[in-house]
C-alpha cells in the first residue's frame, strides 16, 4: 500500500509541474484578454459584448460557402462589436455523432444570444434547436421553415428565422458569361446534391445562358455529385468530374459545388494549353484561385442581413422572418447593402465583359425577367404559359430541371 | 489476487506516463493542456446533458469493443467490424422505415433485425475465413466498403427523402422508432441495460464457460484445439456471428439513438477505434468498458475544444493518436514493471 501513495505522490508532483507551467501562460493569456476586453469597453461603454454563434458545414476557410458566412460574421463583429463562436466542419463525415442541435446547445451555453446555422443539411437539427431552445433567437440560411407560403413552414417556431440573398440573379448572370464565352455550346454544371435550391439555381444559370447564347446547339449538361462537397468514398470526387467535363467536349464549367474544385481543375486544363474556362461561386475571391481562365462569380454577401439579425437580436427585436433578399441594384457588390453580388474575371474579354454587363443592366432595371414562359421542365409538362412570369413560390420550390437541360432531375 | 493488484498498479502508473506524454506534445504544440483536459471534462461531464451526450457515444463504442473481445480470442483481426455496424443500422433503419415505424415495439424488432443484420455480416467473413481460407483481413476490409456502399446506394436511392437526391441521410424516423428514453434530458436507459447485458454476459461466458475457454483456444492454437475433439473452425465462424450480432447493436445504437436517421458515415469510425481500445485493454472486459468511456469523453468533449478554446477538433485526433501509440509503446518497453520491481525493492 505504502508503494501506492508513494506512486501517487509523484504523479500529482508531476501534474502539478505541468499545472504551474501553463497556468502562468494562462495567466498571461487572461491579462490579455482583460486588456482587450478594456478597449472594447472604451469603444462602447459599458456594455457586455453581444455574442452569436456561428455554425459552418465546412470549413471557415474553404474559399466558398462556408467562408461566405464565415465572413458575414466577421462583418457583424467588425461593425457591431459582437463576438462570434464559430463551429466549423460540422457534418457527419467530419464530426461524427455532433449534432446540430447539440453544437446549438454549447453555444448557448457559452453565452450566444444568437446562433446561424448556415446549411441546408442543418435542417433536421435547427429545427430540433429551435424547438428545445424557443427562447434563442436562430437563423437558419437558406430555408424556408419562416415562410408563411413555404411547404415546409413552421409557424410554431417563432424563435427561427430564414435569409438567402436572391442568387437566382447571380446564376443567370453566370449562365450568361458561360454562354457568351462557349465556342463549343457544350456548357457543364457542377451540382452538388439535387433539392429545391440547386434545381432552381441550375434553372437560372441555363436560363441566362439560354438567353445570351448565340446560336441554337446549346448544350447544357448537369452532373451532381450527391453533397455540398466532396467527401471522400461518399460522393463522386469534383476534380474527376471536372475532368469528365473537358474530356466530354464542354469548354465552360459553372461551379455549384462549396468548393473550388473546378477552377483548380481548369486552371490545371488550361496551363496544358487547352482552351477552357470556369465560373466560380459562393465567395467573392473564388476567382483567385485560377483568374486567367475565370469568368467570374456570383457570390453572397451575408454580412447585411446577418448583422440586422444580430442588431434585432441584441434589442430583442427579433421576429422569426423568412428573408429572401434581393440584390441592390444601384450598386451590386456593395458590401453593406446587396445580399449577393459579382466579380467579372479575366477570362472574358472586353467585348464579351461589355455583352455581360448589358444583360445585368437588362436584369437590373427589371426589363428582363428570364422566369417568363413558355418555358417547360425536362419531362416536356408545362412549367409556365406563354407570358406568364413565375410566383416566388414556383421559382422556389421548381419540381424539375427545364426542357433543354440534361441531368437528373430527383 | 495479488497478481491483480499489481495489474492494476502497472496500468496505473502507464496510464499517468501516457497522461505525461500527452501533455508534453500539447505543450509543444503551444496550446496549455490543463485548459484543454478543462474543457473536455467540461464538455464531456459538465452537465447532465452533456454527460448523456457521452454515454450515446459510449454505446456505440463499448459494443464494438465487446464484439472484438469474441474475435480477437479466437484469433482473428475483425477489421470488419464497422460494415457489421454498419449493416446493424442498416437493418434498424429498415424497420424504422417499415410498417412498425410507428410503433411502440419498434426498437425491440430494430434490436432483432440490428442483431441479424450484424451477424449475418460478420458470418460472412467467418465462412470465407474457414470454408475459402481467404484472411479475415481482406475480407473484412472488403465487407467494409461494400457496407459503406449499401448505405450509400440506399440514401441516394430507394430510401432517398422525397424531391431530394443528397447524401446528407434519409428522413428523420418516426419518433415512436427512436431508442427510448428516460426524463427530459433523455437518459437511454435501454441501451445502457443492453451494454450491461452483454457485458455480464460476456464476463460470465470468458470466465466461466467451456464455449469461451474453446475460444481462447482456439485463439492460441488452431491445430492443437482440434486434437482436442472440437471443431476449431465452428468457433470461429461462431466468435464472428456474435461479434458481428453485437456490432449490429452498435449500428442501432447510432442509427435510432444519435442520429434518428441513416446518415453515410452512421458507423462514426467507431469500429476501428474499437480495434485500438481492446489493443489497448489486451481484451480484458472490464478494463475495455472503462477506456471505452474515457475515449467517447474525449469524443464528446473534444467538440468544446473549437467553441470555448477556438482550437481546432482535429486536436482530439492527436490526442487518440498519442495516447494509443504511447500506451502500446509502453507496453512494449515493460517500463512500468522495471518502476515497479525497483520501488518494491526499495522498499524492501
Amino acid at each position: 500500500m505504502k508503494i501506492f501513495i508513494n506512486l501517487f505522490l509523484v504523479s500529482i508532483l508531476s501534474i502539478s509541474i505541468f499545472a504551474c507551467s501553463s497556468s502562468e501562460e494562462e495567466d498571461m493569456a487572461t491579462e490579455k484578454v482583460v486588456q482587450e476586453k478594456d478597449e472594447a469597453h472604451a469603444h462602447d461603454g459599458e456594455m457586455e459584448p453581444f455574442k452569436f454563434g456561428m455554425i459552418l458545414v465546412g470549413p471557415r476557410d474553404d474559399k466558398g460557402w462556408s467562408q461566405a458566412h464565415f465572413e458575414g460574421g466577421e462583418y457583424i463583429e467588425e461593425i457591431s462589436g459582437g463576438e462570434m463562436i464559430v463551429a466549423d466542419m460540422i457534418n457527419p463525415a467530419d464530426s461524427p455523432n455532433l449534432t446540430v442541435d447539440q453544437v446549438v446547445s454549447d453555444m448557448i451555453d457559452e453565452g450566444a444570444q444568437l446562433v446561424f446555422a448556415t446549411s441546408d443539411d442543418m435542417k433536421d437539427g435547427i429545427l430540433a434547436a429551435a424547438e428545445k431552445f424557443p427562447d434563442v433567437p436562430m437563423i437558419w440560411a437558406s430555408g424556408d421553415s419562416a415562410w408563411q407560403e413555404g411547404k415546409a413552414y413552421r409557424g410554431d417556431l417563432e424563435n427561427l428565422g430564414n435569409i438567402m440573398g436572391k442568387m437566382e440573379y447571380g446564376k443567370m448572370i453566370a449562365g450568361c458569361a458561360a454562354a457568351l464565352k462557349t465556342k463549343t455550346g457544350n456548357i457543364s454544371f457542377l451540382g452538388p446534391l439535387i433539392n429545391d435550391e440547386t434545381r432552381r439555381l441550375a434553372n437560372a444559370a441555363y436560363l441566362g445562358a439560354k438567353h445570351c447564347y448565340d446560336g441554337d446547339n446549346l448544350n447544357f449538361e448537369v452532373v451532381w455529385i450527391g453533397f455540398w462537397f466532396h467527401i471522400p468514398g461518399v460522393t463522386s470526387d469534383p476534380t474527376q468530374v471536372a475532368n469528365e467535363f473537358f474530356d466530354g467536349g464542354s469548354d465552360v464549367i459553372i461551379s455549384h459545388i462549396d468548393t473550388p474544385e473546378a477552377l483548380v481543375v481548369t486552371g490545371q486544363r488550361a496551363a496544358e494549353g487547352e482552351d477552357v474556362f470556369v465560373v466560380g461561386y459562393d465567395y467573392e475571391a473564388s476567382c483567385d484561385t485560377a483568374p486567367e481562365v475565370c469568368l467570374g462569380v456570383p457570390f453572397f454577401n451575408w454580412g447585411p442581413d446577418y448583422l440586422n439579425a444580430a442588431m434585432n437580436a441584441a434589442h430583442g427585436e427579433f421576429k422569426a422572418e423568412f428573408l429572401w433578399s434581393e440584390p441592390n441594384w444601384e450598386n451590386m457588390n456593395d458590401k453593406d447593402s446587396s445580399p449577393i453580388g459579382w466579380n467579372t474575371g479575366d477570362g472574358l474579354n472586353e467585348s464579351e465583359k461589355e455583352e455581360l454587363n448589358s444583360f445585368i443592366e437588362n436584369l437590373s432595371s427589371g426589363g428582363l425577367n428570364l422566369f417568363t414562359g413558355p418555358l417547360n421542365f425536362q419531362d416536356g409538362t408545362e412549367y409556365l404559359s406563354d407570358g406568364q412570369t413565375a410566383s416566388d413560390s414556383e421559382i422556389w420550390y421548381t419540381p424539375q430541371l427545364l426542357e433543354g437541360m440534361t441531368g437528373d432531375s430527383q | 489476487m495479488n497478481k491483480n493488484i499489481q495489474l492494476i498498479q502497472i496500468n496505473f502508473i502507464r496510464l499517468v506516463l501516457t497522461l505525461a506524454i500527452i501533455f508534453f506534445v500539447l505543450t509543444l504544440f503551444g496550446t496549455s493542456p490543463i485548459s484543454i483536459f478543462d474543457s473536455i471534462i467540461y464538455g464531456s461531464m459538465g452537465s447532465y446533458s452533456k454527460f448523456i451526450r457521452t454515454l450515446i457515444v459510449w454505446a456505440p463504442i463499448s459494443l464494438a469493443s465487446v464484439a472484438l473481445i469474441y474475435t480477437f480470442s479466437a484469433g482473428m483481426w475483425n477489421i470488419g467490424i464497422e460494415g457489421q455496424i454498419i449493416m446493424g443500422a442498416v437493418g434498424a433503419t429498415f424497420v424504422a422505415r417499415s410498417f412498425f415505424g410507428d410503433t411502440i415495439i419498434s426498437p425491440y424488432v430494430q434490436i432483432l433485425f440490428a442483431l441479424g443484420f450484424g451477424g449475418f455480416w460478420g458470418l460472412i467473413c467467418g465462412v470465407l475465413k474457414v470454408k475459402g481460407n481467404v484472411h479475415e483481413i481482406f475480407s473484412g476490409l472488403g465487407l467494409d466498403f461494400v457496407a459503406s456502399g449499401i448505405v450509400i446506394y440506399l440514401i441516394i436511392g430507394p430510401w432517398k427523402r422525397e424531391g431530394i437526391a443528397s447524401t446528407s441521410g434519409t428522413d428523420v424516423f418516426d419518433k415512436a422508432s427512436w431508442i427510448p428514453t428516460i426524463g427530459q434530458n433523455e437518459f437511454p436507459l435501454l441501451l445502457i441495460l443492453i451494454i450491461f447485458v452483454i457485458y455480464i454476459f460476456s464476463f460470465f461466458i470468458f470466465k466461466y464457460t467451456s464455449f469461451g475457454l474453446r475460444l481462447k483456444a482456439t485463439g492460441v492454437n488452431e491445430d492443437a484445439a482440434e486434437r482436442f475433439y472440437f471443431s476449431s473452425g465452428k468457433y470461429i465462424l461462431l466468435s464472428f456471428f456474435i461479434a458481428g450480432a453485437i456490432a449490429g447493436l452498435a449500428g442501432f445504437s447510432q442509427a435510432s439513438g444519435a442520429y434518428h436517421k441513416l446518415v453515410p458515415s452512421i458507423s462514426g469510425g467507431f469500429g476501428f477505434l474499437s480495434i485500438l481500445i481492446v489493443l489497448i485493454c489486451s481484451r480484458n472486459i472490464f478494463f475495455t468498458l472503462i477506456i471505452s468511456f474515457l475515449f467517447s469523453a474525449l469524443i464528446v468533449g473534444g467538440s468544446q475544444l473549437q467553441i470555448k478554446l477556438g482550437l481546432d477538433h482535429s486536436l482530439i485526433g492527436i490526442i487518440q493518436a498519442l495516447f494509443v501509440l504511447s500506451w502500446l509503446i509502453l507496453e512494449k518497453l515493460k517500463l512500468e514493471k522495471i518502476l515497479l520491481s525497483k520501488i518494491i525493492r526499495s522498499n524492501e
